[in-house]
């Protein structure tokens, strides 16, 4: 019976991947076919739709989040080299990017300077732990920063990743409807708030506007995870 | 020293930079490149989709302070969104607004 337990897991793999994917596909179609439908589509983005499918489906067949993530190992594997090709468009926007010089650059300094104090306050005024309200701090830097940033100042790691997760989604699922709601139609501008704001789950979504929009996301995303992880221990470590 | 920086940045952080300036050097983009590169990005979310499921795990502690992350996580990633792109805008359109406010070809997935 032992010997069999590898080729189970095996095939956990394999069905679990199979599943992610195409979940992931029909939630990306759903998505496009649920355009006319203008107020109900951001509600049906495909991280939602695909999560929550996922979620349900490891209820339904008991299986825990953590023996799922062992079965898409693979997947969160290319995580790494897609935000290593985020350089391609880096690349290829140079031109642009070097031209707007501090005007990129003032606004992911104050993108990355008002997302965690204004989310620092609503934590503060409403009396949560201070082991809370230090880790909401690094909400807008991507994921390993985020980690390592909270450990350093007296937030707690893993809870950090959840905080940063959920202000990546906000950001994706609600960012371009917002942006056609203030009139910003710049597409260097939603790349600058959606990468300094939302880092990398916001640079995804960036992906899906333009090459610009993903470039000044990079950008944002690199300046803002950096500094912040930084300036943090500097201030409360 | 009395300032330690204990932060280790992340190999993925790293990875863009080497790639940056290899394509630097290069001056262009390689199709090798590219080829590798278009399919990665384009389904990046899908990549997200192990970690962001772990939330459930977390799902005790945002009943325990709802209100206060609704308004820290929701609201305030909004607000910071609004008022970053609206500054970007207002700089940006001051150097060349039609070199910068292209009509954007919708890419593939999101």
């Amino acid at each position: 019976m032992l010997a069999l337990l590898p080729n189970i897991n095996y095939l956990a793999t394999i069905l679990w991947l199979a599943l992610t994917i195409v979940i992931y596909f029909g939630a990306l179609h759903l998505h496009r076919a649920s355009k006319p439908l203008r107020f109900i589509q951001p509600a049906l983005h495909p991280l939602i739709v695909a999560t929550l499918l996922i979620i349900l489906l490891q209820s339904l067949t008991h299986t825990s989040v953590s023996e799922y993530q062992e079965y898409t190992q693979l997947l969160s594997a290319l995580l790494g080299p897609a935000t290593v090709a985020l350089a391609v468009p880096l690349y290829r926007q140079l031109r642009l990017l070097v031209k707007m010089n501090w005007r990129v650059l003032v606004p992911i300094c104050v993108g990355g300077a008002l997302a965690p104090v204004l989310s620092w306050t609503c934590l503060y005024l409403l009396n949560t732990p201070l082991n809370l309200q230090m880790t909401v701090l690094v909400k807008s830097i991507t994921t390993p920063l985020a980690m390592d940033a909270a450990g350093a100042i007296g937030g707690i790691p893993a809870l950090a990743a959840v905080l940063v997760i959920s202000t990546g989604i906000v950001g994706a699922i609600c960012g371009p409807a917002l942006f056609a709601l203030i009139g910003v139609n710049n597409q260097a501008a939603q790349g600058t708030a959606l990468g300094a704001v939302s880092h990398a789950i916001g640079t995804a979504r960036a992906i899906s506007i333009g090459e610009q929009c993903t470039a000044f996301a990079t950008l944002a995303l690199c300046v803002n995870g950096i500094a912040t992880s930084l300036i943090l221990p500097i201030l409360f470590g | 020293m009395l300032l330690q920086f204990n932060i280790t940045i992340p190999p993925a952080l790293v990875g863009i930079a080497a790639l940056f300036f290899a394509l630097l050097l290069l001056m262009r983009v390689p199709i090798a490149i590219s080829k590798a590169a278009d399919p990665l990005l384009g389904n990046m979310s899908l990549f997200f989709i192990p970690a962001i499921v772990a939330i459930v795990n977390y799902i005790d502690l945002i009943l325990a302070y709802p209100l206060a992350l609704f308004l820290s996580i929701v609201v305030s990633t909004l607000l910071s969104l609004a008022i970053t792109a609206w500054l970007s805008q207002r700089l940006m359109h001051m150097l060349t607004p039609k070199d910068v406010n292209t009509a954007q070809p919708p890419n593939k997935a999101s």
